[in-house]
């Protein structure tokens, strides 16, 4: 449940990458527009070379791509490397949807007659109750 | 750090209505084995402080095991733990609220930060303020 995207290397490069502010800034200025590292380091109350230094890590992890202008290296997001951060919350929520839809039968099973405060037809019902939980989740 | 935003990736969200009653909710989150049966099994007790662990099956390079530890316990009201496993610690909230027809359950999954060393280090930055950006960037991929 857990692990698959944990298993992959890139999901410790990508959240390696996305783990510092400064990358994380970066990210987000790229978001807006490509920009040269010039440009970048003008962002940053720090050197180039370390503004440089976070951006390699931001290529390594494959969510920065260089392209050369000209003369002139610029950057870009490539922002599919964000995908095993999609793809890791996306294996917990169905866990969680599989796991809500267990404790729904567990209750069922458990407790076939609900004794609530205020029975409401409808909650008489198990018909519409099962209707009401399948189907697409919230 | 808020926890509240809850339209972010950082955060898993669900919203449920069960046709029982609170009480009957609160023990098949709580008893061992009613939690067993439809979650895994466990050593919870409904106590803060409690550290217990849900074993999983093992899959690949983990263990299945999940470390946790009771946060607030608030008999057929709240029940909050930690969530640890591969050096992701998580936190889990279920939260009962009585309903004319059963129990609403808000259920919620916090804190997918990393935390490992090189991600506390950007910890005081906000994360949500990231995340809340993905979305937008995800869906132009």
């Amino acid at each position: 449940m857990v692990t698959r995207t944990h298993e992959a290397p890139e999901f410790d490069a990508t959240y390696g990458a996305i783990a510092h502010p400064v990358r994380r800034r970066i990210l987000d200025l790229l978001v807006e527009d490509d920009m040269p590292v010039h440009a970048l380091a003008q962002q940053f109350e720090m050197s180039r070379p370390a503004v440089s230094q976070h951006l390699k890590v931001l290529l390594d992890s494959g969510l920065v791509r260089e392209r050369r202008h000209g003369r002139e290296r610029r950057y870009r997001l490539a922002p599919d490397g964000l995908r095993t951060v999609r793809d890791w919350i996306q294996h917990y929520e169905r866990f969680w949807d599989d796991r809500f839809e267990r404790l729904r039968e567990h209750l069922e099973q458990t407790n076939p007659t609900p004794t609530t405060h205020a029975p409401e037809s409808d909650s008489q019902n198990p018909d519409m109750q099962s209707q009401r939980t399948k189907g697409p989740q919230p | 750090m808020t926890t509240e935003a809850t339209n972010d990736l950082s955060t898993v969200t669900r919203d449920l209505t069960y046709p029982q009653p609170p009480p009957v909710v609160w023990k098949a989150l709580t008893d061992t084995n009613a939690l067993a049966d439809w979650l895994m099994p466990n050593d919870l007790k409904p106590e803060v402080g409690h550290a217990f662990d849900f074993r999983g099956q093992p899959y690949g390079d983990w263990d299945g095991v999940i470390h946790c530890a009771v946060l607030e316990s608030v008999p057929n009201e709240r029940l909050v733990y930690t969530w640890a496993s591969l050096g992701v610690e998580t936190t889990v909230t279920f939260e009962l609220a009585p309903e004319a027809s059963g129990t609403r359950l808000h259920f919620e999954q916090t804190g997918f930060e990393v935390t490992n060393t090189r991600a506390k280090q950007g910890a005081e930055y906000g994360w949500n303020a990231f995340f809340e950006k993905l979305p937008a960037v995800l869906a132009t991929i």
